[in-house]
Parts: C-alpha cells; sequence; structure tokens
C-alpha cells in the first residue's frame, strides 16, 4: 500500500517496541501495553536463549472487547443480529448459533423444514468459506508450494498454478453460493432468516432447480478441488514430509460436533471430544458445554485459552494429562467416526489411509481436512435440496415458554463456536458468553507457533523463510484476528521480533 | 450521475465505535444524488461491490498505528502482498484476483480512510478525534467526487 501508511505504522510500531523491550527488561518477561498494540498485525515475539535457542515464541491476537457489556440489557431476539454484525467474516456462523441459542432459551423445537433450511443456508456458506480458504487464503502455502519462489508464493501465484479458468471457476462459484445466501438470509451481510422456533422465509418450488444446479456444480468443484490437492500437495513428497513433520505436529485432543452416527455435522448434534489416542473422552449436550470447557487468561496476550476442564490446565503442552484441546476441520474429523455422505466418506478414508491412521495430530492436515468437509457440504446441499420437504411452508413454531438459558453451538468454518445467553423473564440479556473458535484453539495455536520457531531457528541463526515456517503453523488453523476484519488496511505487515536472552530487540523480520 | 458510472462505497461496522466512519461518510454523501452502497464484509466482498462501476469512492477507517483522527487518502492498486489475516484477502488481493479472472474492474478506486482510535469496543461510540474529523472526511470525499465530474 502507500508508503505514508508504512511508515506511519513503523514509526507507531517502534515506538511501541522501545515501550515493550523496557517494560521486559525490568521484568523479564513480555507485558503486552494495550497502547502499544497495533491492530492488524500480526504480532510474533521470540525469546532465545543464553545458547541461542528458542526459549518461547508468542503469537499474538487481538480480541474483541465490549460484548458482554454491549448484549447486557437488550432483547434476546436482537442477538441473531447484533452478533452477526460483529464479524465482517462470517456473519451466518453468529446468526445461527444465535438463532440456536434463542431456540434452547425459548424451549422451541423448530419445524423439520426449517431445520434444513437452515441447515441448506449454512452449507452454502461452508461451501464458499471453505473454497476461498483452500485457494486464496491457504493457497499460497500449499497449493503454489511451501519451497517456491517467496515472489509466486501469493494469490496470483495460486493463479497462474491452477490455471485462469479454474481461478474464474472459482469466483463465479463464490457468487453463485453468495446469490443463494442472499436469497435465504434477506441480505449475505447480516442475515436476518433465523428466528426463535424456525425461519422467516422459506424456498419458493418455482426457485428450486436454482438451488438444485448449485448443489450439483459444487460438488463438481469439490470433486475437482480434492483432485487439485491430490495432485499438488499429496504427489510431492516434500509436502506430506512437512506435513508430517514434528514442528507441526501436537498429540491433544480434539473437538467437534457429531450426529447421532457420530458423523461430522456442522450444523446440529452432540459435542464430542476423543483423546490423543483417538479414543472417545466426552460427548455432551450444548447446554453442558461448561461442564467440559474452562478458560484461562496469560499475562502476554488479551486472547482467553480455552482446556478441557476435568483433565485441567498443565501448561502448553501436548499428550493425554493436558487439558488442550483443538477444533476446526482437523479437530471435526478426528472427533467423529466419518462423514455422513458417500463421497465425503472415501475422502475421509483416504485421509487416515495415508497419514498412518487416527487420530491425526499434524496440524497442516486441516488443509486437507478442510477439502474432505468441502465436499462434505456441497454432497449434503445436493441432500437437502433432493429433500421433499426443503419446500415446506411450515416453517416456525411460536415460544411460548418463559425464557431464562439458552446455549447455541455450531461448527463456524474455523471451529466450534458457542453462544450462551441468560435473561430475565421478559427475554431480556442479563448475561452473554461468546467462545469463538479461535479461543478453543488458542493453546494449540500458540503451541504451533513455538514449536515451528523452535523448529527453524537455532544458535541464534534466524533467517527470512522464519516467518514463512511459524506462518504456516498458524494459517493451517483459519485463527481470527478480532472482528474488525475489513479495517484498512488489508495487508499490514506481519511482525517477528527476535530477543536474546537479555530481552535485547536481535532481529525484527517483516512482511 | 450515476450515468458516470460512479460509485461512493462506505465500509465499516457501526457496532465498533470509529470502524462506523466510512458508513456515515457514505450515508453523507447519499443526499447528493450519487450511487452509495455500505457494507461490512471484507475481503473479496469487494469485488460484489465494485465489479462493473468505473470509478469508487472507498470511505472507510484504517488502523496504521497513526494519530487517531489522521485523514488519508490514496488510491488502491491490485497487490499480492499477503493479508495478515488467515481469514481474509486484503483488498489489494481481491483487486488483484478480480483482474486476474478477467472481471470487469474499475479504472480507479479512490480511497478516503481516517485512522481510528487503537482500541475497538463493541458499542463504543466514535472518539472524539474522528468525530472532529467527520466533516473533513466528507468534504475530501466530496473534492473526489467533485475531481471526477469536471
Amino acid at each position: 500500500m502507500t508508503k505514508e501508511i508504512s511508515e506511519a505504522a513503523q514509526q507507531a510500531w517502534e515506538a511501541g517496541k522501545e515501550r515493550a523491550d523496557q517494560a521486559y527488561s525490568q521484568r523479564r518477561r513480555v507485558v503486552i501495553d494495550p497502547i502499544t498494540r497495533l491492530e492488524g498485525h500480526g504480532k510474533i515475539d521470540i525469546h532465545l536463549d543464553e545458547a541461542g535457542e528458542v526459549e518461547r515464541a508468542y503469537f499474538q491476537v487481538p480480541e474483541l472487547r465490549g460484548f458482554e457489556t454491549f448484549t447486557r440489557g437488550r432483547p434476546a431476539e436482537d442477538m441473531p443480529q447484533i452478533t452477526s454484525r460483529i464479524c465482517g467474516v462470517c456473519p451466518l456462523a453468529h446468526h445461527m448459533a444465535s438463532v440456536k441459542a434463542l431456540d434452547d432459551l425459548y424451549k422451541v423445537e423448530p419445524p423439520p423444514a426449517a431445520k434444513k433450511i437452515r441447515e441448506l443456508d449454512y452449507s452454502l456458506f461452508m461451501v464458499e468459506d471453505h473454497a476461498l480458504h483452500f485457494y486464496f487464503l491457504g493457497g499460497p502455502d500449499f497449493v503454489v508450494g511451501p519451497t517456491a519462489p517467496k515472489e509466486q508464493r501469493n494469490v496470483l501465484g495460486v493463479i497462474a498454478a491452477v490455471g485462469i479458468e479454474v481461478g474464474k471457476q472459482v469466483i463465479a462459484m463464490r457468487r453463485e453460493l453468495r446469490d443463494l445466501e442472499t436469497y435465504l438470509g434477506g441480505k449475505t451481510i447480516h442475515p436476518v432468516m433465523g428466528l426463535p422456533g424456525g425461519v422467516a422465509k422459506g424456498i419458493a418450488p418455482d426457485d428450486l432447480p436454482r438451488f438444485r444446479e448449485v448443489a450439483a456444480r459444487s460438488v463438481e468443484f469439490a470433486k475437482f478441488t480434492l483432485d487439485v490437492f491430490r495432485k499438488v500437495v499429496l504427489a510431492n513428497p516434500d509436502y506430506v514430509r512437512l506435513i508430517t513433520s514434528d514442528a507441526y505436529t501436537h498429540r491433544t485432543y480434539y473437538m467437534g460436533m457429531v450426529d447421532a452416527n457420530n458423523k461430522v455435522n456442522f450444523y446440529e448434534g452432540m459435542i464430542r471430544v476423543v483423546d490423543p489416542s483417538g479414543r472417545e473422552y466426552a460427548k455432551f449436550k450444548s447446554q453442558d458445554y461448561l461442564d467440559y470447557v474452562a478458560e484461562r487468561v496469560e499475562p502476554w496476550s488479551y486472547v482467553k485459552f480455552c482446556y478441557l476442564k476435568p483433565v485441567g490446565w498443565k501448561g502448553f503442552v501436548d499428550g493425554p494429562e493436558s487439558g488442550v484441546y483443538a477444533v476446526a476441520p482437523l479437530a471435526r474429523l478426528n472427533a467423529s467416526d466419518g462423514m455422513a455422505t458417500p463421497l465425503a466418506q472415501q475422502a475421509y478414508e483416504e485421509f487416515y489411509a495415508t497419514l498412518g491412521g487416527k487420530p491425526v495430530h499434524h496440524t497442516l492436515a486441516n488443509h486437507w481436512a478442510r477439502v474432505i468437509e468441502l465436499l462434505y457440504a456441497a454432497e449434503r446441499l445436493v441432500e437437502l435440496t433432493d429433500d421433499p420437504e426443503i419446500t415446506s411452508t411450515a416453517l416456525r413454531v411460536l415460544p411460548t415458554k418463559q425464557p431464562s438459558v439458552g446455549v447455541g453451538i455450531v461448527e463456524a468454518p474455523r471451529g466450534t463456536l458457542i453462544h450462551h445467553y441468560e435473561t430475565d423473564e421478559r427475554g431480556i440479556i442479563t448475561r452473554a458468553n461468546l467462545i469463538v473458535a479461535t479461543q478453543n484453539n488458542a493453546a494449540r495455536i500458540a503451541m504451533s507457533v513455538d514449536s515451528a520457531a523452535k523448529g527453524v531457528i537455532h544458535k541464534g541463526q534466524v533467517d527470512d523463510g522464519l516467518l514463512n515456517m511459524v506462518e504456516m503453523a498458524f494459517r493451517a488453523y483459519d485463527p481470527c484476528h478480532g472482528c474488525a476484519t475489513h479495517s484498512l488496511p488489508g495487508e499490514m505487515p506481519l511482525v517477528a521480533s527476535v530477543y536474546d536472552s537479555v530481552g535485547e530487540l536481535v532481529r525484527q523480520i517483516k512482511r | 450521475m450515476s450515468g458516470n458510472n460512479l460509485l461512493v462505497l462506505g465500509i465499516g461496522n457501526d457496532l465498533l465505535g470509529d470502524d462506523a466512519v466510512g458508513l456515515l461518510v457514505a450515508e453523507a454523501l447519499r443526499g447528493d444524488g450519487l450511487v452509495v452502497r455500505t457494507g461490512v464484509r471484507s475481503g473479496l466482498a469487494l469485488l460484489d461491490e465494485v465489479v462493473g462501476a468505473r470509478r469508487v469512492l472507498l470511505v472507510d477507517s484504517q488502523a496504521t498505528g497513526g494519530q487517531p483522527g489522521t485523514i488519508c487518502e490514496f488510491s488502491l492498486e491490485p497487490s499480492v502482498v499477503r493479508s495478515p489475516s488467515a481469514h481474509y484477502v486484503g483488498y489489494g488481493e481481491a483487486l488483484a484476483i478480480g483482474a486476474a479472472v478477467g472481471l470487469e474492474m474499475p479504472e480507479e478506486i479512490r480511497v478516503v480512510a481516517v485512522e481510528r482510535a487503537p482500541e475497538v469496543y463493541l458499542g463504543a461510540d466514535l472518539s472524539e478525534p474522528v468525530r472532529a474529523a467527520l466533516p473533513t472526511m466528507v468534504e475530501r470525499a466530496r473534492n473526489v467526487i467533485q475531481g471526477w465530474l469536471r
């Protein structure tokens, strides 16, 4: 972007660094001063020991604040609109979790057609989001290649690698999905479709053929994408070595939503947790999440780190004794017994056969798992658009019960998303809690960044390849960088600061 | 004026304090008889809005670490610098993708953006410096449009 912006950013960064450095040298720990925090920066601090080895690497994520205060005193019915407006990236995930929390709050079961329409809308969104991630967000790492020259590791490199026709297809597919989301949601940006006990709008029988066409195209698109993954990634032994390398491997617990047959489900089901050996550790209803999920704060981050309450917090370590768990595509596959649709199930079996059985602990396998989920979401679109009930006009059951507590959980593209509301007898919010996917993943992301840094920095030697390696570690999770994500500039540098054993800044690498 | 195929695009979130400023400026320009759109979505959603327009005035807030209230004006160019987030592509990337796949991209996208306060709270009002900058932003946005209409 402009020179003006980068210079201003640089100056502010230096000023902030100076203050942080002072704090560090005084207390020999990292204190992030809120005033020095730069929105939009990916910020990594790496601390070396006397031998020049990595003592600890930290990855900072800005966090949305004020949610509790803002929502208190508002009618619960406003929550699907409010929460879908806090994030410019996945409004529908928040909308859906929120509407489900309202169903639970008013103890009302939506009619089958309403649930199917919600799931249909949600599947459109999952196809769109997973495709975007595979091609344009993860693509520069994966489609172009981790060892490709730096100049090619970008969105144009992806288009060059897959061909312009495919690039066109990705953009056209996205547009079609988006148009149908708008049809169902009223508006794509802030969906207004969900109501406690149902949905506001159905599908007119005349419009169904269009949904079916897009569903069929989505399946072809997903199959093609899986093929791209096979050709580009799996056919390359360097890639497979990278995916399975120790630096990107953590033996943790995994969490994801499953249906009655323990198959992956994004919209509805029980939450299942498997231990690092892949055995079922817990399976619980949304309403019981507080028995299993606890949060803790660390002095160096704004993000609250979730862990499994019954296992307990043992620090940023893996293994069965540590309550650290993961969510998102890989975790969902690990936490399930398979996929509910035939092609996705085949892909699921190939995934585990190739990577040495369940569970897979390799963070970078998230990219592959994401494509398998893309295929599932597309196949699910076909099932739902073929369902005779999908054009039903029985779309709502009116809530009549007195509200008190409601919990709604969906699987967002980035992992388990929890909305929890408490209200007075009039349905006015008295307390609201939100756990987003990135919080669920926060401890494991921190571990991945730390071990990636440890894998590439030795004897104080830091090179420019560091950022790529560390970045790959966190990009695989698709973490949330706070909710004001549309703010300019969309391309601030990622900054890694390396400190020696006495807290002196020895190297700063920016992209 | 729509014959000139001009678009005013206000980007922001009215729940996030200073982040709402792009929307407010865009609304202020609505009375001028221009085609005005507002949105909150990031990344490729930019393409949904700008494709087909000849010139786009984008009003937004920015967070570069500078003095809150500082107004910045520049032309948005396609870029391949990756967004810091794994969530969304940057504006520059969205433009690069749109051009690469042959979408009908605008000749120019001019940005008028104000630096927002570093802290973002849900439900916050505009900060004082940004509120004070609002009239100037509207004026500068109008100047850009006037320049195009001349």
